[in-house]
C-alpha cells in the first residue's frame, strides 16, 4: 500500500485552493478558467514562498501586474536544489521527493516537498488514464522500478505505486528490489496470456534486453500490451538511441510502436507528459509518435535558452511549464530540457548542453564523449 | 651551489632554456602559441598572463635544485608516462615538460580536443633544445572515443596521468592495464578566503585576477570566496570585487561566450535571484553583473548566505559568502586550494579552518596569498614521473 503513511497537513487556504484546482482537473479545457486559477496560484505562492517571492521581485513581477499565466515568472528547475521552495513550513511536509540529480562536486539534488498528495494523485492518475490507458480500465503492470515503500524519496516510485493501486491488476508487480533487477520475476510476469503494461526507465530496459538476448529469450505479449519508458541515460556509461530502444520493444516483447510510450516528468513537477500515439490510435486518429501531451491543467512555452523569451512555434528552446498541480511549491518552472512545439504537443529533444565541463575536466570528457564505454 | 654530474649540468641548461623560452614573451614558443591560440577559448591578454606566470613559482635556481634532487638521485626510476591533458587550462603541458626535463623521464602528451596546440609546441621545443631533451616528449591527439589509440599509447608507457572529472578519471582508470601505474587528477575546485584584517579593496583587486584567468574554468580559480565577518562585510567585499572586475576585465578581457555558455550563465543569474541574500537588508546589491557579453553578463558576483561552497566553474561567476564563527562548518568535501587574502595571526587561522573544515577529512589546505595562487598547482608534479615503492609498474 502506497498511501497509508501519507498524511495531509494542508491549512484551510491550501485545501480551498486545491479544491478549485481539483474541480478544474475534473472539468474540460477552459482557457479563462485556467488563467484565473493560475493567477490565484501565483498570488498564493508569492505570498507564502519567500525565496520565490524574492525571485519574482528581482524579475520585476508581482501578482497585481500579472494578467495571464504567461506573466508568471518561471523559476529554474535547478533552483529546487538550491533552496527550499515550499509554501508551507517544514513540519507540514508529508513527503519529499529527491531527484536522482547530478553528482558534480558542489551540486546537490532537487527536493520537492508536498503538504498533501491529493492533488498530486489526481493529476498523475487522470493523465495516465488519458494517454496510457485510454482503452482499458486496468491491466497487470510490470514495473521495472522499486515500490514506493522501498524508495520513499523517489517521485517515480510514488507515481508507479499510485498507478498500480488505480490501474493495476493481478499478475503484475514491482521488479527492482534493493537496486537489483528481479529478472526471473519479470520473465514470469511476461509469460501470461493477458495483455500487460510494462513501465520502466530507459536504462532498465537496456539491461533487460541484454539479459534476454544472452538467454535467447523473447516474449510475444498479448495484443493490447503496452510499454512505457521514462528517463534518459544521464550518468550512465552506455546510451541507446530511442529508435533502437523501440525496435527492442517490438523484437523482445512483440509490442508495436503505437503501443510504446515515452513519459516525461521530473521530481519538481506534479504532472507528466506522455506520447500521444496510443491515445490517437484508440480514438481512431493518425498516430503522433514522439509528440508529448500534458494535461489541460498545465501549459508550456518554448523559450530562448539565452533570453528566456518565447520562441516562434517550431523553434527549439528550453521548455517552460506552468503546472497547477504544483500548488504547494512553484507552478511556473523553467526546465533545462530542450523541446519544440510539434503537432499540437511538444517534442522533447534532450538536455540543454549548458555550461562547459569544469574543473579541468574538458579533455577526458571530450575523449569519452562518443566512446560508448 | 649544488654540484652536479656532467649529465646533470646539461639537463639544467636544457631545463633553463625550456623555462626561459616560456617566460620570454618574444620567444618563438610564445609567439607561435600566441598566434595559434588566438580566437580560441581565451583572449590574447589572458593567454599572455597565463604564460607569464606559469613558472612564476620557480626561481632561477629551481632547475638546478630539481635536477639535483630528482635526476641525480632517482634517474633509474624515471618514468615514461602518458599524460591525458585537460583542455581548459594550458599549464599541465608545460608542467609535464618541466617534470620530464628534471627527472630524465619521458612522456606522451595526449592533447584535448579543445586545446591541441601547446603540447605539440612543447614537443617541438624539446627537439629544438636538443640533448638531453630531444625526443623525450611526444605529442599525440586522437578524437573522442578512439579507445584503440588510447590503448596503443598505454602499451608504450609505465604510467598514465589523467586530468578530468571524477567520473572520467575513474573510467580511464578502469582501462589502464594492471601493470601500469595510474595517477588521476579528478574534479578540483578552489576557494578564496578574505580574513578579518584584510583590506577589502586590496583583496578584491587580487581576487579579480584569479577570477579572470581562464574565466573561472581552471581548477585553481576561486569559485566561492568566504569573507570573515557578517553579511554586510561580504556585501562590501562583493562591491569592491565588482569595481576591481570592471578594471581587470579591461586588462584580461573575456572572449565572447558561446550560445550554450551564455544560456548557462543566464541560468545561473536566474538561480541567483533565488539564492542571493535579500536585497533590502544592507542597502548593497547582492547580485552584481558585468556588462553584457554575448547575451550574458561578462561576470557575475552573487552574495549568498553562509553555507557550503558553490562551484559553477565557468563564466567568471563568483559566489561570496560571509564566514561567521560559531555557525556550522561549511566544507564537507575536498577542495584544491584556498587562496587567502592576508596572513593574519596563527590563532585566527586555526579558528577559520575549524569553521570551514567541519568533517572534510580529506581536505588539505594549501596556503597562498590570494592573487598569487599557483594557477595550476604545478600539475602534473615532478613526483608523478618517478617510480615509487608500491607502484604497479
Amino acid at each position: 500500500m502506497k498511501t497509508t503513511l501519507i498524511r495531509d497537513y494542508r491549512d484551510a487556504d491550501a485545501r480551498a485552493l486545491d479544491a478549485r484546482i481539483l474541480a478544474h482537473i475534473g472539468a474540460t479545457r477552459d482557457e479563462d478558467a485556467f488563467d484565473r486559477l493560475a493567477l490565484e496560484v501565483y498570488a498564493y505562492q508569492f505570498e507564502r514562498n519567500a525565496p520565490y517571492r524574492r525571485y519574482c521581485e528581482r524579475m520585476g513581477s508581482e501578482p497585481s501586474r500579472a494578467s495571464s499565466w504567461r506573466d508568471v515568472p518561471a523559476v529554474p528547475a535547478a533552483s529546487f536544489a538550491d533552496v527550499r521552495l515550499a509554501c508551507f513550513r517544514p513540519e507540514r511536509t508529508v513527503v519529499t521527493f529527491v531527484s536522482s540529480g547530478t553528482t558534480s562536486a558542489g551540486a546537490s539534488a532537487s527536493r520537492h516537498e508536498l503538504d498533501a498528495t491529493e492533488l498530486y494523485d489526481a493529476s498523475l492518475l487522470a493523465q495516465y488514464r488519458a494517454l496510457v490507458m485510454p482503452d482499458v480500465a486496468a491491466l497487470p503492470h510490470v514495473f521495472i522500478a522499486p515500490r514506493f515503500s522501498d524508495a520513499p524519496r523517489s517521485s517515480l516510485s510514488y507515481m508507479l505505486s499510485a498507478i498500480d493501486e488505480r490501474f493495476g491488476a493481478p499478475g503484475g508487480g514491482f521488479f527492482v528490489h534493493e537496486d537489483a533487477l528481479d529478472f526471473d520475476g519479470i520473465c514470469a510476469a511476461l509469460s501470461g496470456v493477458e495483455p500487460v503494461a510494462i513501465f520502466g526507465t530507459s536504462f532498465a530496459f537496456v539491461h533487460i534486453a541484454d539479459r534476454c538476448r544472452s538467454r535467447r529469450l523473447q516474449f510475444l505479449l498479448a495484443p493490447g500490451s503496452r510499454v512505457v519508458e521514462t528517463g534518459g541515460f544521464k550518468g550512465k556509461s552506455r546510451e541507446v538511441s530511442r529508435g533502437d530502444l523501440y525496435r527492442t520493444f517490438e523484437e523482445l516483447f512483440g509490442v508495436p510502436p503505437d503501443y510504446c510510450i515515452s513519459e516525461y516528468g521530473m521530481c519538481e513537477l506534479g504532472s507528466q507528459w506522455y506520447d500521444a500515439n496510443l491515445a490517437d490510435v484508440s480514438a481512431g486518429r493518425k498516430s503522433r509518435r514522439h509528440v508529448k501531451f500534458g494535461p489541460h491543467w498545465t501549459r508550456v512555452l518554448v523559450v530562448d535558452p539565452v533570453t528566456a523569451l518565447p520562441l516562434p512555434p517550431g523553434e527549439t528552446g528550453l521548455l517552460r511549464i506552468f503546472d497547477l498541480s504544483n500548488r504547494g511549491s512553484v507552478a511556473a518552472i523553467l526546465t533545462g530540457d530542450l523541446a519544440r512545439e510539434c503537432l499540437g504537443g511538444i517534442e522533447i529533444l534532450g538536455r540543454h548542453p549548458g555550461a562547459p565541463p569544469k574543473g579541468c575536466s574538458i579533455a577526458a570528457d571530450a575523449m569519452l564523449g562518443s566512446s560508448g564505454s | 651551489m649544488i654540484t652536479l654530474s656532467a649529465e646533470g649540468e646539461a639537463r639544467v641548461a636544457a631545463t633553463e632554456q625550456f623555462v626561459s623560452e616560456w617566460r620570454d614573451p618574444q620567444s618563438w614558443v610564445r609567439r607561435e602559441a600566441r598566434e595559434r591560440l588566438a580566437g580560441g577559448l581565451w583572449s590574447g591578454p589572458v593567454i599572455e598572463r597565463a604564460f607569464d606566470i606559469v613558472f612564476s613559482d620557480r626561481s632561477d635556481e629551481t632547475p638546478r635544485i630539481y635536477v639535483g634532487n630528482w635526476f641525480e638521485q632517482t634517474r633509474e626510476f624515471a618514468r615514461r608516462a602518458l599524460v591525458i591533458l585537460p583542455g581548459n587550462v594550458i599549464g599541465p603541458a608545460l608542467c609535464a615538460g618541466y617534470a620530464v626535463a628534471v627527472t630524465g623521464g619521458s612522456a606522451i602528451l595526449k592533447a584535448a580536443s579543445t586545446e591541441r596546440i601547446v603540447a605539440e609546441i612543447v614537443a617541438r621545443q624539446f627537439a629544438s633544445i636538443g640533448e638531453p631533451l630531444a625526443g623525450a616528449i611526444e605529442a599525440r591527439y586522437w578524437p573522442g572515443g578512439d579507445i584503440a589509440a588510447e590503448a596503443a599509447a598505454m602499451t608504450d608507457v609505465d604510467a598514465v596521468i589523467a586530468f578530468g572529472s571524477d567520473e572520467t578519471v575513474d573510467a580511464i582508470r578502469s582501462r589502464v592495464p594492471a601493470d601500469k601505474h595510474f595517477i588521476g587528477y579528478g574534479t578540483r575546485y578552489s576557494l578564496g578566503l578574505v580574513t578579518a584584517g584584510a583590506d577589502l579593496a586590496t583583496a578584491a583587486e587580487a581576487a579579480s585576477f584569479d577570477v579572470c584567468l581562464f574565466d573561472q574554468a581552471g581548477c585553481m580559480s576561486p569559485q566561492t570566496i568566504y569573507v570573515v565577518g557578517d553579511a554586510s562585510r561580504a556585501l562590501r567585499f562583493a562591491n569592491a570585487l565588482n569595481a576591481a572586475m570592471r578594471k581587470t576585465s579591461q586588462r584580461l578581457p573575456r572572449v565572447r561566450p558561446s550560445h550554450d555558455e551564455a544560456a548557462a550563465a543566464n541560468e545561473v543569474v536566474r538561480r541567483s535571484y533565488v539564492t542571493a541574500l535579500p536585497a533590502n537588508s544592507h542597502g548593497l546589491s547582492p547580485i552584481l553583473a558585468g556588462p553584457d557579453n554575448g547575451g550574458c553578463p561578462d561576470y557575475l558576483i552573487v552574495v549568498e548566505p553562509q553555507g557550503p561552497p558553490r562551484t559553477h566553474g565557468f563564466g567568471r561567476i563568483v559566489v561570496i559568502m560571509p564566514l561567521e564563527m560559531g555557525l556550522p562548518p561549511v566544507l564537507t568535501q575536498r577542495f584544491e586550494q584556498i587562496g587567502i587574502s592576508v596572513v593574519d595571526e596563527e590563532l585566527l587561522f586555526i579558528e577559520i579552518f575549524r569553521a570551514l573544515r567541519g568533517d572534510a577529512e580529506k581536505y588539505e589546505p594549501h596556503f597562498a596569498k590570494l592573487g598569487s595562487m599557483h594557477e595550476w598547482a604545478g600539475l602534473p608534479s615532478t613526483y608523478d614521473f618517478i617510480r615509487h615503492d608500491g607502484d604497479r609498474a
